[in-house]
């Protein structure tokens, strides 16, 4: 063949198959060369040279045959024998001896020289053990993979094994020193000073890629870093902020220190974005909030009473930020804001408690509402409407709604005074808010309610008022009305509205009835005869309406005799079977006197069916005596005296002797020379002692109703157990009940008792109860 | 795009190895002139027929067909693939692909990593599969046992015991007596248990007894002999009937049905005892014989103590240990009202770190509804039709009149009930830290007489044996619940998995190979027929053999070794 | 930097015969695609040497490279999932593997050294298959083994495997 000169193709000169040691002195040749200057490129020959070296080694069968001579039938299942391990261990020396060497070049640099030696070099090899491992490939493709399905340990393929031996040789004995170095520049950083952090991210990666899983070599750990890397960075980062912060704080002020605490925080998050593994950021934040807040969190927390006490919102919001970073960090605050809270809303009843019999409802409600807004603001703001701090919140308000020098007697004043001021809004023309201002006002109410705990009494203060409101139609807006009890209703449910809800329909279906009760009228009176009264009836469900029957005897005037017994005819023919009770008390109606003198224009009276009953008396004789009235009335004096008392007080009657109360012996005459600027003249005055006997009232039927819900709670109970101990039925009855008010221990104790004398429980042995059915 | 070609004037001037190779045999052998990797490359592309002969081509051929990495390849694609398959549970292509070192070889991977003999592995599953066995007798006793002797099977040993010879163990490998140890006079053993647990060739045994009493033994495999570690005075309680022993706990349950739970480790608290040992104070009588000195071990101390109503025998107790839990269990029978038999199971957990009990909880089957896997209402065995044949009813008839098991076997999460009427049930149980339940039964048919007994492994195997006429069978059960639908992974078994086609009846050779035997579903092995007298009476196995102890008409007892490698 | 500029290479057997081919083409051999990645585009203008392999050989395996050069890139994990079944080769390989049983082998050899897994894999298939269902006897005269054994030998070895042929 002849020399062609023009192409430069040359074909690598390669070492005979067989022999080891020439095949091997070819290879380190090769990969000298490129572990020494693959900058400069490798040469084409040098490539394939090494690629074909290694092939035909492994190909090559002069072991095989000799070894196979002395297989005898039976034995060796291993099979096939695969050449290859020389020269992994050949390079496995080649390596070690590489390495050795790096690690006695590195000694002569230290810090950052270190620094960029580590890099240059692992660099350097990592970009060789690509190439290396593309020209093993063969020994990769075989004898490697070989090795590994038969599960031998501690064999891997050409790259993976420079990371292990690098690892094994070098990393072992520079890594402290370029962590050192590592953690002095980040020192340095943390210091202000300005530093390449791109060497400390190669310095990561570098140690990430060390981290190789022996037992599943296609994955990887982190293992390697987080010893070498991650631990004594957080060492140190722990240290530097240790001194720093401790330093800090005997020179700074608390709120200054919390500003400095939270910029470093921050810092630290941007140095893991910057140039750290991802990994550390929890271990990270870990250690920094231990050294930065929780080592603090002592003085802290003594701090946030003042901040507390001059509304401090901003710095409350950075310890509420700082401490929320730390496990069990905002336990304290929570505590020290419900006392404070309640401390707040105490001194705020106190306040305005000075004269508790006068108080204004409206002035103690506006007063726990004041306390509530405020800290609610301060919750959202500073503490991001944290859940546990809203719950301290809702805790304080609780016990200072629930128990405060107002309630000194009990926990029912508060809701009493609720109601009350929950009537005084929805009446007509108390203060005639807008509509909108309604609403708000509402939602204020509820507000409040929600932290009532004896809500059965507010539902009887309100029903009873609501019950006022509906029969004198006082309501200022249905609206509004029904907007209440839809609110009450979302909060305790539709038993609780139930009876409101009635009411409001008695009311409806009353309209409805008259309407039919004046067809009736009109074709029964056709003959002409005198209509006499005019009058609308309301039917009230004895079961709904918190309404008594009237205590005393009383015979209406044969005006409106004649009246009611027609409507209870008619009544008896649509409801055949209903029984009326006529609740006089609450009846009320109007007068014209035509007898005054120097009056053209008739006066009218507006006045109870009772007081009416008296003034008819006088259309019949101008005097009568305080015998003949109550002989005509039967009314008892209960109830005739305040009436006679406001006629007197009116100048409509005149008494004689003038001297002293209506009673027996007393003269009553009409006064013809009656007088007033206006021409309607409300007579239907409730009378005080009235008023403060229905509250008594009202009181003393909570009590037995209360009687009655804790009965039925235990009848309930025990009805599903059959048996239970004692204790157990008490603390099962409380949970029941608590949703309506907070029973107390020894009345439920007192219910079973009377269960027990009815029968429907029996003792058992061991302080167990049974049901009895 | 056409390649170019031209003659290049490169030099010859390069000396490079010649590109012709040096043929260093016959130069026409092309084949054998491959390296190994490649000649094992071509091999794992024939069929195992094709491979054996290939084995006889030459030394060099023998060697690459018997490689252990064709083997272990076929061992996969044959056994651990389809089993993947059947286990029900999310699968994705990639997780069923062949991969030699990941983690995808279920409970194989014990094989894995080690210089296992894949092409032995083969031959050994391979006669599980089809039956294909040895069998070969040990002869153990002259004469019946009374009670009878009670056999267990572990780490390749057989241990035995009755009232006469005492506590034995054969070894396996040798058929022979490696080691015995006489009992007391006057004590009746009554159960037997290997601790679950056992390691370093040491076997540790518990042994109960019909005075109530109960004792334990370590036997050293290797220096065969057996070590009495501990002996538990007799217990007014009465005879036990059921123990099971996972080191350092121990489980008993009496023919009364009062079970115990016995730890060796020392008690956190001392236990209470009760002067007054009477009324429920039974169980504080034994504890306080606990304070007699053990020769080795501290005397154990009672955990827990309960008593059952309902459990019926027969019974099975086992003990599991979790990282957290210790799970005492008894398997019980239940009869039920209009369905017969039914099974029961309480779990106790214990926490490992104080030892008390956390919870118990009990579960049952329901009794068994309606399963596709009884598709034709088969009351093949005679005595099922002992169901009140209501009309309307039909669906109970066959499988609603469960008689009573003969012998339990649990081995979480499978319990495996046998009947006297030709049929075994199958119970799937499932335990999580919320739940216990138990699957209905599943019938499995084949038998053609009364099983007297079964057992299976925590991998759904189980053996099966009749009492009469030489009946073993061998059944892979794992998975089996999910055949009643019509699946894919039905063309991967190669077995239809119906019911009764799920066990494969063992067909063994004697070890010499003279006799040859009639085999097939009927066939009755005529070597053991004139034995129409012998009972069968216990079944255990491990990965290589199954042990039957047969009683002949005569009274002489023997271990029957069916050797499937 | 694969797909670089330069499209068209120029290989070069040990009989120093060079050939231009098409980039894609090339690469289909693991060797010459590892080392165009590796090595970058300028250092084989020259051309690649190709030691082991002759122009007739290597024509022959470029053939097959460019009718599968746009197949899809092999698995990486080269394990053996494709070795199941020996009847699963191609029409158009079936009959590029028609040679004679020297070329057979070269085809082999070659792909095992440029590491081309399909190519390998379809000659050992073919292999497999010129095996199978052969008696012993038939196998050796196929490819002239010579029979290293004593009759004695191969009894032992055909008891010893006598639990796994067909029944």
């Amino acid at each position: 063949m002849s020399v062609a000169t023009r192409t430069q193709v040359i074909m690598p000169q390669v070492p005979n198959r067989e022999d080891l040691d020439a095949t091997w002195k070819y290879l380190e040749m090769g990969v000298a060369k490129i572990m020494a200057d693959l900058q400069d490129g490798i040469d084409m020959q040098t490539y394939m040279g090494v690629y074909t070296a290694v092939h035909n080694f492994c190909t090559s069968q002069k072991a095989v045959s000799n070894a196979m001579q002395g297989t005898a039938i039976g034995g060796a299942h291993r099979g096939a024998h695969l050449l290859g391990e020389d020269l992994y261990q050949n390079l496995i020396t080649y390596l070690t001896a590489y390495l050795k060497n790096l690690v006695q070049l590195s000694k002569t640099h230290s810090d950052e020289a270190l620094l960029s030696f580590y890099i240059r070099e692992w660099d350097r090899y990592t970009t060789a053990a690509k190439y290396i491992n593309h020209l093993f490939r063969y020994l990769n493709r075989h004898w490697v993979k070989r090795e590994m399905d038969e599960g031998k340990k501690n064999i891997f393929d050409v790259y993976t094994l420079h990371l292990v031996q690098w690892r094994q040789t070098l990393f072992t004995e520079v890594n402290e020193k370029v962590m050192d170095a590592v953690l002095k520049m980040v020192e340095k950083q943390r210091n202000g000073e300005t530093i390449e952090h791109a060497q400390i991210k190669s310095i990561v990666d570098s140690f990430v890629s060390l981290g190789l899983d022996e037992s599943d070599p296609t994955k990887s750990t982190l293992d390697v870093y987080r010893f070498h890397f991650e631990r004594p960075f957080l060492e140190a980062t722990k240290l530097f902020y240790q001194s720093e912060s401790k330093q800090f704080v005997a020179e700074n002020s608390i709120v200054e220190y919390m500003k400095k605490a939270e910029i470093r925080l921050d810092e630290e998050e941007e140095r893991v974005k910057m140039y750290l593994h991802p990994d550390i950021i929890v271990p990270l934040k870990k250690t920094c909030n231990a050294a930065l807040i929780s080592d603090h969190s002592a003085i802290l927390r003594d701090e946030f009473q003042v901040l507390l006490d001059n509304d401090r919102y901003d710095d409350m919001e950075r310890m509420y930020k700082l401490l929320a970073r730390i496990p069990d960090g905002l336990d304290p605050l929570r505590a020290k804001f419900e006392a404070h809270v309640r401390k707040a809303g105490l001194g705020a009843v106190q306040k305005v408690a000075v004269d508790a019999d006068k108080l204004e409802p409206k002035v103690y409600i506006d007063a726990l509402l004041e306390i509530h807004t405020q800290y609610q603001a301060l919750v959202k703001k500073a503490f991001q409407d944290e859940p546990e701090f809203t719950r301290s919140l809702d805790n304080a308000c609780r016990e200072f709604v629930n128990r405060n020098p107002v309630c000194k007697s009990g926990t029912n004043k508060s809701p009493e005074l609720l109601a009350k001021y929950a009537d005084a809004v929805l009446r007509k023309g108390t203060n005639g808010a807008e509509e909108s201002d309604l609403e708000n006002i509402l939602n204020q109410i509820m507000t409040v309610f929600k932290y009532i705990e004896d809500k059965d009494v507010f539902q009887k203060f309100y029903s009873r008022m609501l019950a006022r409101r509906l029969i004198h139609t006082t309501s200022s807006s249905d609206d509004a009305e029904t907007s209440m009890i839809s609110k009450l209703k979302e909060q305790c449910g539709y038993e609780y509205t139930n009876k409101l809800q009635r009411m409001f329909q008695d009311m409806q279906i009353s309209k409805d009835l008259n309407g039919g009760y004046k067809e009736f009228e009109d074709k029964i009176l056709d003959s002409g005869s005198a209509r006499g009264v005019d009058a609308t009836y309301s039917i009230l469900g004895t079961g709904f309406w918190p309404l008594n029957a009237p205590n005393t005897d009383f015979t209406p005037p044969a005006e409106i005799a004649k009246a009611y017994e027609r409507f209870q005819t008619f009544y008896g023919q649509k409801h055949s079977g209903r029984k009326l009770t006529w609740l006089w008390q609450f009846c009320k109606g109007e007068m014209k006197a035509n007898y005054c003198k120097n009056q053209k224009t008739p006066y009218t009276f507006q006045v109870s069916t009772y007081q009416m009953a008296i003034l008819l008396l006088f259309n019949e004789n101008d005097k009568n005596s305080y015998d003949d009235i109550v002989k005509a009335t039967q009314l008892l004096p209960d109830v005739l005296d305040p009436a006679l008392g406001i006629f007197v007080k009116a100048k409509i009657l005149t008494m004689s002797p003038e001297a002293g109360k209506p009673e027996s012996g007393k003269m009553f005459s009409l006064n013809y020379d009656f007088k007033s600027k206006k021409l309607r003249i409300n007579l239907n005055i409730a009378v005080k002692s009235e008023q403060k006997q229905e509250v008594e009232d009202t009181h003393k039927t909570i009590e037995e109703d209360r009687k009655l819900l804790m009965q039925s709670a235990i009848v309930r109970i025990m009805k599903a157990r059959k048996k239970m101990k004692h204790t157990q039925l008490v603390s099962e009855c409380i949970n029941q009940i608590r949703t309506r008010f907070v029973p107390k221990i020894p009345d439920i104790k007192k219910c079973i008792d009377i269960l027990l004398e009815k029968e429907y429980l029996e003792r058992l042995e061991d302080d167990e109860l049974g049901y009895l059915a | 795009m056409p390649s170019k070609r031209r003659r290049s004037s490169a030099s010859e001037g390069i000396s490079f190895p010649s590109a012709k190779r040096a043929r260093t045999r016959n130069s026409l052998d092309h084949l054998s002139d491959l390296s190994d990797e490649l000649l094992i490359r071509i091999l794992h592309n024939v069929p195992i027929q094709t491979l054996i002969k290939c084995q006889r081509l030459s030394h060099r051929f023998y060697t690459l067909a018997g490689d252990s990495q064709i083997w272990k390849n076929l061992y996969y694609n044959r056994f651990v693939l389809p089993r993947a398959l059947r286990i029900p549970g999310p699968k994705t292509d990639s997780a069923l692909h062949f991969s030699s070192r990941s983690s995808k070889w279920l409970d194989d991977n014990t094989l894995l990593g080690k210089k296992t003999n894949w092409k032995g592995q083969y031959k050994l599953r391979y006669n599980w599969s089809i039956g294909a066995c040895e069998v070969q007798e040990i002869h153990v006793a002259d004469r019946p046992s009374v009670p009878s002797m009670l056999v267990k099977l572990a780490e390749g040993v057989v241990l035995t015991i009755d009232k006469g010879d005492g506590l034995r163990a054969w070894g396996l490998k040798g058929r022979e007596l490696i080691a015995s140890c006489a009992l007391q006079e006057d004590v009746i053993p009554t159960c037997l248990a290997v601790d679950e647990e056992s390691k370093d060739h040491q076997l540790g045994i518990a042994v109960g007894f019909m005075d109530g009493g109960w004792g334990t033994w370590r036997l050293n495999i290797v220096g065969k002999e057996f070590v009495d570690v501990y002996k538990h005075p007799p217990s007014s309680n009465g005879m036990l009937s059921a123990v099971a022993y996972a080191n350092p706990y121990i489980l008993t349950i009496t023919d009364s049905q009062l079970l115990s739970l016995y730890t060796f480790t020392p008690a956190p608290t001392p236990p209470i005892i009760d002067e007054d040992g009477e009324v429920a104070g039974e169980e504080q009588e034994t504890i306080q014989g606990t304070e007699t000195p053990a020769p080795l071990d501290a005397g154990p101390h009672l955990l827990a103590s309960l008593k059952s109503h309902t459990s019926w025998p027969p019974l099975s107790l086992s003990i599991r240990t979790t990282s957290s839990t210790i799970i005492a269990s008894i398997a019980y029978s239940l009869p039920t009202y209009y369905s017969g038999y039914t099974i029961g199971l309480q779990e106790l957990h214990l926490s490992t770190t104080t030892g008390t009990i956390t919870f118990s909880r009990l579960s049952s089957a329901l009794p068994q509804g309606f399963s596709s896997l009884l598709s034709s209402p088969t009351p093949s065995s005679p005595s099922s039709g002992a169901s009140s044949p209501a009309p309307g009813n039909r669906r109970n008839e066959g499988m609603g009149s469960n008689t009573r098991p003969t012998t339990l076997s649990y081995s979480h999460p499978y319990i495996l009930a046998t009947h006297p009427d030709n049929t075994l049930t199958l119970y799937l149980c499932t335990s999580t830290a919320s739940t216990l339940h138990i699957s209905p039964g599943t019938k499995l048919w084949g038998h053609t007489s009364s099983v007297s007994s079964a057992e299976i492994t925590a991998r759904g195997k189980a053996v099966s044996v009749s009492t009469r006429g030489n009946e073993l069978r061998v059944w892979e059960l794992e998975g089996g619940f999910s055949s009643s639908t019509p699946s894919k992974n039905r063309r991967l078994n190669r077995r239809d998995t119906q019911a009764g086609d799920r066990s494969v009846k063992i067909r063994p050779e004697s070890k010499d190979g003279e006799i040859e035997h009639a085999q097939g579903r009927s066939g009755v092995l005529e070597e053991y027929s004139e034995e129409v007298g012998a009972q069968k009476r216990w079944v255990g196995f491990d990965d290589e053999m199954v042990i039957v102890l047969k009683e002949s008409e005569q009274g002489t007892q023997a271990l029957m070794v069916y050797d499937f490698t | 930097m694969a797909t670089s500029a330069v499209t068209e290479i120029k290989l070069v057997s040990n009989d120093n015969t060079e050939t231009m081919v098409d980039r894609a083409v090339a690469e289909r051999s693991m060797l010459i695609k590892n080392m165009l990645d590796d090595m970058g585009d300028g250092a084989f203008e020259q051309g690649i040497p190709i030691p082991n392999v002759n122009d007739q050989v290597l024509q022959k395996i470029l053939t097959w490279c460019k009718h599968h050069k746009d197949d899809p890139p092999t698995a990486a994990d080269d394990d053996s999932d494709s070795r199941k079944k020996t009847t699963d080769i191609e029409e158009w390989d079936q009959k590029y593997m028609q040679v004679d049983q020297e070329m057979l082998f070269e085809i082999i050899l070659a792909a095992n050294y440029l590491d081309i897994k399909p190519l390998l894999d379809v000659g050992c298939k073919t292999v497999a298959n010129m095996i199978k269902g052969k008696s012993p006897e038939e196998i050796r005269k196929t490819f002239n083994i010579t029979n290293d054994f004593t009759p004695e030998e191969e009894e032992q070895i055909r008891r010893e495997n006598e639990w796994a042929e067909d029944r």
